[in-house]
């Protein structure tokens, strides 16, 4: 009993110390004075005007300024450039200002993944043929569905086809069919999880793989109101100055940073913490 | 002759002694820099860039801009063979729009070898406007000076 009260209390020691450890802490000599000249240079776009250094010491219990920081040591860490991570931070600072342009988004139109009353909606532009695609949303919805941002943010994508991606129509009609069927999520993830051996012939057997009746999706596939409601996606991202996919949009704003998925996820906690407060 | 193949040879052989010395000395510099590129990859190599729609940039004209009449424009209706055969500008030749498919090679060749000094496009004049997103896909796949009517159709037809 008492050992097992002992291993508890030294479990949540651990944790502690691990939770308290910011990745700051463990850079390479090389990472440390890149991310040093970034931290005694550059300034966080709230909270603080001066540097993200100075804030540090200024400001210490202020969770954006400590984000911010945590987030120049992670890309430090991958071997990026101070000049990379200071031109990364400004792309940051524009899509999270406020009050920035809030664009209409269709939601009722989008399937939603997550907690669908959040008060974070991250709308994500996609073609179902985008490779770039494949490498983020997928992680976006582990995040929102079971991840660290379980509960808190509302994920939803509108179809974008890229005219120059290979069978964009067919694949992009295919995922609106799904939706149309109740299937949407489940259907986009298992078009990028065969991104890699997809042809039309395939598109049937994801159906039956998601669980949706091969007759009614084909049927779907068909039918004009689908792709009336593909081509309504398209031109709405349009008008919201969409010209590549994936975009982002948190609540209603183009995010127009960095795409690796720890900076967006990292934005979009950001996001969580700002509307709770 | 028998010279001629003789300062031949000493080419080549010269050729290859600079090709070999300069790869060995840019082998070794890389070696020596700090951060030198990794001559083999630990990591699997990863295209991770976003995926852009092809589009060139337009500009807009107003209706009563002479381009539009111009003899040497080429002008192009870009709303479906319906809408095209109810009205159309005079001179005007339909290539409608698709929000989903790419206009196809030929006509975009067509286009780009016509010899006209511009092209102009009208569309549906709604948001967003079949005219210039014909214009932006025309000028992202190599046509140049391609413009587009402010209002679409609508605006040419009251003029």
């Amino acid at each position: 009993m008492r050992s097992g009260l002992l291993a508890g209390v030294l479990t949540l020691c651990t944790t502690g110390v691990a939770l308290a450890r910011s990745p700051c802490d463990d850079l390479s000599p090389e990472a440390r004075a890149v991310a040093d000249r970034v931290l005694t240079t550059a300034h966080p776009y709230d909270v603080c005007d001066d540097t993200l250094a100075a804030c540090l010491k200024s400001h210490p219990d202020a969770p954006l300024v400590r984000r911010l920081a945590d987030w120049v040591c992670r890309k430090a860490s991958r071997g990026e450039t101070a000049a990379s991570i200071t031109r990364s931070l400004e792309k940051r600072a524009l899509s999270m200002m406020r009050p920035g342009k809030v664009h209409a988004i269709a939601l009722d139109q989008a399937p939603v993944a997550g907690c669908p009353k959040a008060a974070v909606v991250v709308a994500a532009y996609v073609c179902a043929r985008c490779p770039f695609c494949t490498k983020l949303i997928p992680v976006l919805h582990r995040e929102v569905t079971s991840g660290r941002l379980a509960g808190r943010v509302a994920l939803v994508f509108r179809l974008f086809p890229i005219k120059s991606h290979e069978h964009s129509t067919e694949a992009n009609l295919a995922v609106a069919a799904a939706q149309r069927l109740g299937k949407g999520w489940e259907y986009l993830l298992r078009a990028y999880r065969g991104f890699d051996v997809f042809s039309p012939a395939v598109l049937s057997d994801w159906a039956a793989d998601v669980g949706l009746d091969r007759a009614a999706f084909e049927a779907a596939t068909r039918d004009p109101a689908v792709r009336d409601a593909v081509v309504a996606s398209k031109k709405e991202g349009i008008r919201n100055g969409v010209d590549a996919t994936p975009t982002l949009f948190l609540n209603g704003r183009q995010w127009q940073g960095d795409l690796d998925a720890d900076t967006v996820l990292d934005a979009i906690e950001e996001e969580a913490e700002a509307v709770s407060r | 002759m028998r010279a001629v193949r003789s300062t031949a040879r000493g080419i080549v052989r010269d050729a290859a002694v600079a090709a070999v010395g300069l790869s060995l000395l840019g082998v070794a510099v890389n070696a020596a820099r700090p951060g030198g590129i990794p001559l083999v990859a630990t990591e699997e190599y990863e295209v991770f860039v976003p995926c852009p729609e092809p589009l060139g940039e337009v500009e807009g004209i107003p209706p009563s801009d002479p381009r539009v009449g111009d003899p040497r424009t080429f002008l192009v209706d870009a709303r479906d063979a319906r809408a095209f055969g109810r009205w159309h500008a005079p001179g005007a030749r339909n290539i409608p729009f698709d929000y989903l498919e790419g206009v196809p090679d030929e006509v975009v060749r067509r286009v780009a070898s016509s010899g006209a000094a511009q092209v102009v496009v009208y569309g549906d004049g709604e948001d967003p406007d079949s005219g210039r997103e014909l214009g932006r896909e025309l000028a992202g796949r190599g046509v140049r000076n391609v413009f587009y009517v402010e209002g679409g159709f609508r605006a040419l037809e009251a003029r």
